[in-house]
């Protein structure tokens, strides 16, 4: 029995033409990790959606312990067992974290909310999974790690069968991973069968005992993960092999682009000197919440800072807003894209020609519509932005098209300086190569790029020199020969900082 | 890849069908169920002429819900459109004492007025950070005021013959007003999806931080929303004066919270970022009608009301449940 303890049979499930899935089969036994892969728009999270309630399917049954469920709603499903941490949160800003946690079914005693007692159950749960802030603290005042805490000591406040997890990393450091993945064994330990979707080829050998990949909808295989390579489960996502990740680096640099002094941002950064040179990719890494944040948003004017000298190109800029440093060249792909990057319920083609409607005007204020469409297939072209059509919502899109609309977005700028926050998160294999190929296409062509990413892999394949930042300063900076993981990390905990989850961001 | 099978590339008479099932294009499928209603309770209730004397007494309405659909679609509000109208009405009338001697620059100062007025709502919440709600009914309040102390209580003076043509005359058999009505809805979808300023409107109210990062000038294009707010309800403020000849201190009773359900029934989201000028200017011609069949029924003003805020609720829960995907 246990053997196939959450049974999909012949799931199928359509949007307009698209098929997200088509009759999907398979079973994940009780007390067992099952790691779902394919491409961004595969079908997972919709496969996740249809288990947890918050869809329907438009064929197939699910079977849980050999029963055939099918959840209407999220609150069914609950009830039934079955919990999700979702890709996108779920929390209310404006309430505490202990609120967040027992949100919809608040303990009472005779009738009254025990706020004693939430909280003591709260901090008992954020203990468990390694959380450092309060139950008292606003969900709204954490930042994007902390936030995904939440999502999971809330989906661990309730009694688990099933624990479905739609990459439930993309936020986290490497302590907090390895927190998450100690709840895991755990709970895997208890009985729980554990769907668990993540990009990260890393982890799935790290967590999973099994792995299925879906690829346009359809079951590809299922196979144990001691069966699989790196190269294999590639080659049955996306159809054909990688071959080398990541592009080959830059050979020589043009000159300086940007080149900064006395930077500071309050007491959370002081850099000294930072020099950006045409055609280089600059790597910033670092433990979390060192100032590597507060450095890309300074630069790209999203938060205010005080310097001594800002040269682009040679000649002083004055950056005090966002529109300056559009103004002056300077590009930022933020690293919240639902928040910071993409208007979700407009389409599109609105979202991508957002960062330079003032450079296809007519008439000095009308938005020349041949042009815009140009300007938007051109994008979708280049980039290879997966969608039906350009009216198709942002928000219907998959995470991997998403980000591309975000890079599409600020290369309609054309800027000199391109500044990005973990430019990869959530985006597939195939994608990210692709990715990193825009990355090196646009530095071939004189673009400067910093790079802020929390994957050390990517900052080594991607850099041409590192800066390593702790306690907001720049402590290290390393190029090719001597770049590797342990130099990194030795520099990034040589000062001893103390890593924050708390964000103090605006 | 092939991503969309054959199914998906959407014909002509599909896409129109689709349309009818959107936040804006639910509108339509009202109006015709209500003039199929109306058409079967009484002979001469559709007809030409009655449907026109409906489209005249909507005129003013549709040009401020012109406005306050621009406000909604920032994630805002207008309380203040129809103290803005009374005050309009006041003014003129007193300043020209029914003459035609000062037309233009007297209809001249009005429209400043309100854009004075709007770039006040507009500074007030895009910098002060006052919640719109809030806001615009605080101005919604000094300008009542202040149309109490311009005339001591009693409108004098008149509006000259030029005005009450405008508001009431017709060519060729059409209402003047409801022409210039027309024409405000088609410069105001114009606005909004064509050029610069709408398009960061629209993306602005649908995720403000997005917007701000991509560039757009958050702060600047909230205050010119309220102050094209401002300027379309003194428009309507100079229809309706000439559609009734004479300034009242209640002319523009009721205005705000009835260019705001049209809104709504036109397919504007209060949560800002979605939304269609057409849309609103049928939500008007809807009320319009539904008021006018209310009262042919013989429905008290105050079941018109209950009915009225029935419709809006409901509006605003088929947008909340049925098009959020
Ligand atoms: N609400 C929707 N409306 C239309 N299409 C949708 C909707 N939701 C998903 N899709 C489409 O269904 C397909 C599967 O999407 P899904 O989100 O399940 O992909 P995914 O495997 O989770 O991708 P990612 O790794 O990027 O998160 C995609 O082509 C997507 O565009
Ligand atoms: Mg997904």
């Amino acid at each position: 029995m246990s053997d196939n303890f959450l049974e999909f049979r012949n799931v199928s499930k359509s949007y307009g033409g698209v098929h997200a899935l088509e009759d999907v089969s398979f079973s994940v036994p009780a007390g067992h990790v099952r790691a779902l892969l394919g491409e961004n728009g595969a079908g997972k999270s919709t496969l996740i959606r249809v288990l947890a309630g918050t869809i329907g399917a438009d064929r197939g049954t699910i079977a849980l312990d050999g029963v055939e469920r099918a959840f209407a709603t999220p609150l069914e499903a609950l009830e039934a067992g079955v919990v999700t941490i979702y890709q996108e949160f779920n929390l209310v800003p404006q309430l505490t974290v202990a609120e967040n946690i027992f949100l919809g079914w608040l303990p009472t005693t005779a009738g009254w909310i025990d706020r004693g007692s939430i909280r003591a159950r709260a901090s008992e749960i954020l203990k468990r999974i390694g959380a450092t802030f309060s139950p008292d603290a606003r969900v709204g005042d954490l930042n994007v790690a902390g936030q995904q805490m939440v999502e999971i000591a809330k989906a661990l406040s309730r009694d688990v069968k099933v624990l479905l997890m739609d990459e439930p990393t993309a936020a986290l450091n490497d302590a907090e991973i390895e927190a998450l993945f100690r709840i895991i064994r755990q709970l895997r330990a208890d009985g729980v069968s554990i769907l668990y979707v993540s990009h990260r080829m890393a982890e799935i050998f790290a967590i999973a005992d099994s792995v299925t990949v879906l690829k346009d909808g359809r079951h590809v295989g299922t196979e144990p993960i001691s069966e699989v390579t790196t190269e294999s489960l590639v080659r049955m996502m996306i159809g054909r092999t990688l071959g080398e990740f990541y592009p080959p680096k830059a050979t020589d640099f043009g000159a300086p682009v940007l080149e900064i002094g006395g930077l500071s941002v309050g007491k959370a950064l002081q850099v000294e000197k930072l020099v950006l040179r045409k055609g280089e990719v600059l790597g910033i890494a670092g433990l979390e919440g060192q100032g590597q944040r507060e450095l890309v948003q300074a630069i790209s004017g999203a938060r205010s800072f005080e310097a001594d000298t800002f040269l682009i190109e040679g000649a002083p800029v004055r950056i005090r807003s966002i529109r300056d440093a559009i103004a002056a060249g300077i590009g930022y792909i933020p690293d919240d894209r639902k928040r910071d990057g993409l208007a979700l319920i407009r389409t599109s083609a609105e979202n991508l020609a957002i960062g330079s409607l003032a450079r296809r005007l007519r008439f000095g204020a009308v938005v020349s519509g041949s042009a815009e469409r140009r300007f938007v297939d051109d994008l979708v072209a280049a980039l290879r932005v997966k969608l039906s059509g350009p009216d198709q919502r942002a928000g219907d899109l998959s995470g991997g098209n998403q980000q591309k609309l975000v890079f599409g977005k600020v290369l309609g700028a054309k800027p000199k300086i391109l500044v990005m926050a973990e430019p990869t998160r959530g985006v597939d294999v195939g994608a990210k190569r692709e990715i990193y190929e825009i990355i090196r296409e646009l530095t071939r062509s004189g673009v400067g790029v910093v790079l802020l990413s929390g994957e050390l892999p990517e900052i080594l394949g991607m850099s041409d020199r590192v800066l390593v930042m702790a306690n907001g300063r720049i402590v290290a900076e390393m190029t090719d020969p001597e770049m590797s993981e342990e130099a990194i990390m030795t520099a990034a905990t040589a000062e001893a900082p103390e890593a924050g989850v708390m964000d103090d961001a605006a | 890849m092939a991503l969309v099978s054959p199914a998906a590339s959407t014909s002509a008479p599909m896409k129109m069908l689709r349309f009818f099932i959107t936040p804006s294009g639910a509108v339509w499928i009202a109006i015709a169920i209500l003039l199929a209603v109306a058409a079967l309770a009484s002979d001469n209730f559709v007809s030409g002429d009655h449907l026109l004397n409906v489209a005249r007494h909507a005129a003013a309405l549709c040009i401020a819900t012109v406005g306050q659909v621009f406000v909604i679609m920032t994630g805002g509000l207008d309380l203040s459109n129809g103290a803005v109208i009374t005050l309009v009405s006041v003014v003129a009338s007193q300043l020209l004492g029914g003459s035609d001697q000062y037309l233009v620059p007297v209809v001249l100062l009005c429209l400043a007025m309100g854009a004075a007025v709007g770039l006040f709502n507009g500074l007030i919440v895009a910098k002060l950070g006052i919640p719109p709600l809030i806001g615009t009914l605080g101005t919604f309040g000094i300008l009542k005021g202040a149309a109490y102390v311009l005339t001591g209580g009693a409108p004098k003076g008149g509006i000259p013959e030029s005005i009450r043509y405008v508001g009431n005359g017709t060519i060729a058999g059409f209402p003047i007003s409801t022409l210039c009505a027309l024409a405000f809805v088609a410069f105001g979808a114009f606005l909004l999806s064509r050029t610069i300023f709408g398009r960061q409107l629209v993306f602005l109210g649908a995720n403000p931080s997005a917007a701000r990062l991509s560039g757009v000038p958050v702060a600047r294009i909230i205050i010119l929303a309220y102050v094209f707010s401002g300027v379309s309800a003194a428009f309507a403020g100079l229809l309706a004066v000439g559609y009734t000849g004479v300034g009242s201190l209640s002319l523009g009773e009721g205005y705000n919270l009835d260019s705001i359900t049209a809104a709504v029934i036109g397919g504007t989201a209060l949560t800002g970022g979605s939304g269609s000028v057409v849309g609103g200017a049928a939500g008007v011609f809807f009320l319009a009608l539904l008021t006018s069949f209310l009262r042919f029924l013989g429905l008290s003003y105050s079941g018109q009301l209950i009915v009225q805020g029935a419709i809006l609720a409901a509006a605003v829960i088929l947008q909340a449940r049925v098009f959020r995907r």
